[in-house]
């Protein structure tokens, strides 16, 4: 009994310790069964049934100022996630991901681009049009 | 006494040629997959895809034991100014300029071992599986039991990506990248 009992505090302080990774990701997630897994907040999560995420994780360097070389993590991007409904059988019902994503320096030169302010407005335009499509329906 | 024992190591022996190792490295990985399926694609993204029925174990980058039916896809991107398109400005709708079919090769092995290499380390991982999944590393942390579907994509900085994925066509996934200095 001690050495299961053993084994599973040895497991969970595995999954803890694992959390404490800084770096920058995008990720979402979809179990129907058990999951045991570590948040980047360093907590666990348990799951038993069915869960589904998104998750952006953007780390901040402790004590550390941006400048003109070097950048605290700033991201642009643009993510749309289309995801299954729980009850589709379709089989062209999928997870598709379609993303724009740019990070630290290359984030703020982009950002000053006006090309890129011009596809983010068109972008933004093409989510409220949607949008307002789908209130009137 | 004898019979038992043979069957037993018949069905061993099957079982272990439909599974799968991988050991995954910078840029290279290295796939024991007797009759397990790897597919390996190269043009508008650079990606190994591991279909293990069994058992899969996997090292290096990522650790991992699933017992059950797994895929596992890592993709690696490619530069934007391979593909020509949209200029010099990398937006998601230039995606639609890019035709997919004629710009990735797709190769499909059944040997034992192969040594898959990439031109960059990948960022974008995909996997799903139906089982017992134990994974520890920098893709994935956790326990799974059932039926799971993970996504991760972990940009480096100072760049900028493109990607798209669709996971049932997943072998027409596009992953560019672009280093933004002005």
């Amino acid at each position: 009994m001690r050495v299961p009992m053993m084994i599973t505090m040895l497991g969970l302080g595995v999954l803890l310790s694992t959390g404490c990774q800084n770096y920058l990701g995008f990720g979402t997630g979809t179990v129907t069964g058990f999951e045991i897994s570590p948040r980047p907040d360093n907590s666990l999560n348990l799951t038993l049934g069915y869960n589904r995420y998104e998750l952006a994780v953007i780390p901040v360097p402790e004590f550390q100022d941006a400048g003109d070389t070097l950048d605290a993590y700033s991201v642009l991007a643009t993510i749309n996630v289309e995801s299954p409904g729980l009850n589709s059988y379709d089989p062209e019902d999928s997870l598709r991901i379609t993303q724009l994503f740019a990070t630290g320096m290359a984030a703020r030169r982009m950002s000053n681009q006006p090309g890129m302010r011009k596809h983010f407005a068109e972008y933004m335009e093409d989510i409220t049009k949607s949008r307002r499509g789908d209130d009137e329906q | 006494m004898i019979l038992p024992s043979l069957s037993l190591l018949a069905l061993g022996s099957v079982l272990l040629l439909f599974s799968g190792c991988i050991w995954h490295g910078k840029k290279q990985s290295y796939f024991v997959h007797p009759l397990a399926s790897l597919t390996t694609g190269d043009g508008v993204s650079g990606y190994h895809e591991l279909n293990g029925v069994l058992l899969t174990l996997e090292g290096g980058r990522q650790f991992g034991l699933t017992l059950g039916c797994t895929s596992i896809l890592t993709v690696a991107p490619k530069e934007w100014s391979d593909q020509g398109t949209c200029d010099s400005l990398p937006t998601t709708r230039c995606l639609d300029s890019i035709d997919v079919a004629s710009h990735q090769t797709t190769k499909r092995k059944f040997p034992f071992f192969t040594v898959g290499t990439m031109d960059s380390e990948p960022v974008f991982f995909y996997r799903k599986s139906i089982g017992v999944s134990m994974l520890l590393g920098f893709e994935v942390t956790g326990i799974f039991v059932g039926w799971m579907q993970r996504l991760s994509f972990l940009p480096k900085d100072d760049t900028v990506y493109i990607l798209h994925f669709n996971a049932a066509n997943r072998s027409q996934t596009i992953l560019l990248r672009k280093e933004v200095t002005q």
